[in-house]
């Protein structure tokens, strides 16, 4: 049940900047009148919406508001994943909770840097999730930092015009990785969720090298045309 | 076979997953800060995997956490710390990722002469997983002794050129070595050649010269 104040203040900001989500529209710019109304208001009153919008907006939220009842339904969303991604990476209990805790405060704190139009918001956290879990297991120096670095340093980015449209390929991503066969698809799980070299994913399932190989590529490639396929 | 300046798949993929030895990722990612094709696969990957990573299976129960984190939100943000200073030439050659495991300017790395007119620096920092990382600088125009790899050797040209069996490589790409294969790399003769070599086994030279040199050099 919304209370009257908190319907005020949503309809205020649904006329400025949320009337539904759209990722491109939730990114544009927001009004200076909407920004006051939307720092006045309190987790509880912003829940409504958060809960409406999809990943990419809730993060554009956390980003331009620092808003924690977005954050809130980020956290609900992704921190099983990050937990259930980090125990089958071989991560401890104790340590997958530490992890689900850096990684959705790396999420809070770096939400500015997204961009939406290089990855869907589940492919840019699985990636915090995994260099953090790189950082954690091996005890050195982190690469995270490198990672983005790398990516600052390439600069005027000529691949920029090759980017897919991140969000409607997802949704073209999901339904092409469901049908899978599944031999392909169990390949790709575990070399993804638990990080193992083709070689020992041979060893793994004693399946000659060269099987696993041409099971990944099948897979891969006809991941890789959903992908590059105009929407 | 093809010849070819990238990582291989396997290569891209095991980087993107998370199990690739340090070594060799760091050598990747250097790659990627030349490299736009690799940068677009790259991603490609990740999205893959982003859609994995919402296909994972959850078990029943809420996560407990977010009180605690909330309370977290504001604490400060820790500052990570800015590459130190460099000189203009390893700002050059050497691109982010690699600067910062290098951090301290090129010439004053500590430089071995393991044969004549090639000299490395084992880089202990990025040593992990049981590969290690090398700069390799050998003069221009020098033809380096056959030798053979016991492991699989990644080598990502950052100055100069050289040309192997596996073809012509320049800056930013990236030259892989299968094990077992015998090689004799020819340097270009413009510009002396800086590479960064990830191995995962020994180099063993072949010829007779090299193999005593290599005895001499405790190589």
């Amino acid at each position: 049940m919304i209370r009257p104040v908190a319907r005020f203040v949503i309809g205020l900001m649904n006329t400025a900047t949320l009337p539904s989500y759209s990722p491109k529209a939730a990114m544009g710019p927001v009004e200076p009148a909407a920004r006051r109304y939307m720092i006045l208001s309190v987790d509880r009153i912003l829940s409504p919406v958060a809960a409406s919008l999809a990943p990419e907006g809730l993060l554009r939220l956390v980003a331009l508001q620092r808003d924690r009842a977005a954050f809130g339904t980020l956290f609900g969303l992704f921190a099983p994943k990050v937990r259930a991604y980090a125990i089958r990476m071989g991560a401890s209990n104790a340590s997958a909770e530490e992890l689900v805790q850096e990684v959705m405060l790396s999420v809070w704190r770096r939400a500015d840097t997204y961009d939406p139009d290089k990855a869907n918001a589940a492919t840019w956290i699985y990636v915090i999730a995994r260099n953090r879990l790189l950082d954690e297991f091996r005890r050195l120096p982190p690469l995270t930092v490198q990672l983005v670095m790398a990516d600052k340093e390439a600069g005027d980015d000529p691949a920029h015009e090759l980017r897919l449209d991140s969000q409607r390929a997802a949704e073209r991503l999901r339904m092409a990785l469901g049908k899978l066969p599944a031999e392909q698809s169990e390949v790709l799980r575990i070399a993804y969720y638990e990080g193992l070299s083709q070689r020992d994913m041979a060893l793994r399932l004693g399946l000659p090298l060269g099987t696993v190989k041409s099971r990944t590529r099948l897979a891969l490639d006809r991941l890789r045309d959903v992908l590059k396929a105009e929407p | 076979m093809i010849m070819s300046t990238h990582p291989t798949d396997d290569l891209l993929l095991h980087y993107v997953t998370g199990g690739l030895p340090r070594p060799f990722s760091v050598l990747v990612a250097s790659h990627l800060a030349f490299c736009a094709r690799c940068r677009v696969e790259t991603e490609r990957l990740e999205a893959v995997g982003g859609g994995l990573f919402v296909a994972l299976e959850v078990r029943g129960e809420a996560e407990s956490g977010l009180e605690a984190l909330l309370a977290r939100l504001d604490e400060p943000v820790p500052i990570e710390p800015p590459l130190p200073p460099s000189d203009a030439e390893t700002s050059v050659r050497l691109p982010a990722p690699l600067r910062a495991f290098i951090r301290k300017p090129l010439k004053s790395l500590s430089w071995h002469e393991v044969l004549r007119g090639i000299s490395i620096v084992d880089l202990a920092s990025i040593k992990a997983d049981g590969a290690r990382a090398r700069l390799v600088l050998t003069r221009r125009g020098l033809k380096v002794p056959r030798h053979i790899h016991d492991g699989t050797e990644l080598t990502l040209v950052l100055s100069g050129g050289l040309t192997a069996e596996q073809g012509h490589f320049r800056r930013g790409d990236v030259m892989v070595v299968e094990p077992s294969v015998v090689h004799r790399p020819v340097m270009d003769d413009d510009e002396d050649c800086l590479c960064l070599a990830v191995t995962d086994g020994a180099v063993r030279f072949t010829g007779l010269i090299g193999r005593a040199r290599q005895l001499l050099a405790g190589y």
